[in-house]
């Protein structure tokens, strides 16, 4: 019986790995609660792919949702950040009263650096476009602007 | 000399003559321990009645009519705990391999529920995301990034 257990929890591991994000706010979004997974645009990288860009997880979302959803979704990512005007806020924009951009280092987990970035843009369709990108690995900041070459400086 | 009988009666090696002196030491024993207690009932169960019918039929091949005895049980009677165990484990690992499925992949996409099979194809998607928050808020680059995905 003990074997069985055990077998049983081995098999269990690696599909932990996947939802390391599971103790922030924005779980329940990348667990598919508030928008279906169906309904979004998933990219999971982890282990030997996501060394080569210094990372252990990269986990994104990409999704159209309405208002109230893109709220909920708001709130979520603000909380985990402590607010726009917390240190772990990097950059920020805000656009018709609402969060339009945001790229966060939030405290770091098992001495891996964590990083949660957000977009929300209006589609055509009327709705509102949304990605949503959690990230964990050795790399910076500065490691993440030069792998995905871009020259700019930090503003808010 | 406790010790040495108790050790002698545990591994089968007592003659009676030896089990009743251990039951008489244990008895005179002022505080016997748990164990001792558990020891004194159990040299006063009534001895085991042991069937030597078959026995004296050939005393001789002792050790031969106890493998016979043996294998006169089918092989699934004798096995059947460890072969239940080995199936269960093999349905346990069978089960989890089948469920980790596509997780085993290091670079996995699903857009809007159909999976992305080329892994180059997901890491693409990935270094596009990343390029498209880099670049800012006000990027063009954005817009192109999105309709690429939303367009599919």
């Amino acid at each position: 019986m003990k074997r069985i257990l055990f077998f049983m929890l081995a098999l269990s591991i690696p599909s932990l790995a996947v939802i390391a994000q599971k103790d922030l706010g924005v779980a329940p979004i990348f667990e598919g609660k508030i928008v279906p997974q169906k309904q979004m645009v998933e990219t999971v990288v982890k282990g030997e792919q996501a060394k080569s860009y210094k990372l252990s997880l990269f986990h994104s979302l990409k999704m159209e949702v309405d208002t109230e959803e893109c709220q909920s979704i708001e709130e979520l990512v603000r909380k985990d950040c402590g607010g726009l005007e917390s240190p772990c806020v990097q950059e920020y924009g805000m656009k018709e009263g609402r969060l339009s951009y945001l790229i966060a280092q939030l405290p770091n987990r098992q001495d891996e650096h964590v990083f949660l970035c957000y977009q929300c843009y209006g589609a055509a369709n009327g709705k509102l476009c949304i990605t949503l990108v959690y990230m964990e690995g050795p790399a910076t900041m500065q490691d993440l602007y030069k792998m995905f070459k871009t020259d700019k400086n930090k503003k808010k | 000399m406790i010790t040495k009988l108790t050790h002698r009666y545990l591994n089968g090696e007592t003659t009676a003559a030896e089990e009743h002196q251990l039951l008489q030491l244990l008895e005179e024993t002022p505080s016997p321990t748990v164990e001792q207690k558990a020891l004194m009932a159990m040299l006063k169960a009534s001895p085991i009645e042991v069937d030597t019918a078959w026995l004296e039929e050939d005393e001789s091949n002792l050790y031969d009519a106890i493998l016979q005895k043996r294998k006169d049980i089918p092989a699934h009677h004798r096995f059947w705990p460890w072969i239940s165990i080995a199936a269960v484990l093999v349905i346990v690992l069978g089960i989890g391999f089948s469920l980790s499925g596509d997780k085993h992949r290091d670079a996995i996409a699903y857009v809007y529920g159909q999976e992305v099979k080329d892994e180059n194809e997901v890491l693409s998607m990935m270094e596009s995301t990343m390029e498209s928050f880099m670049a800012g808020p006000e990027s063009d680059h954005v817009e192109e990034q999105l309709t690429e995905f939303f367009g599919k």
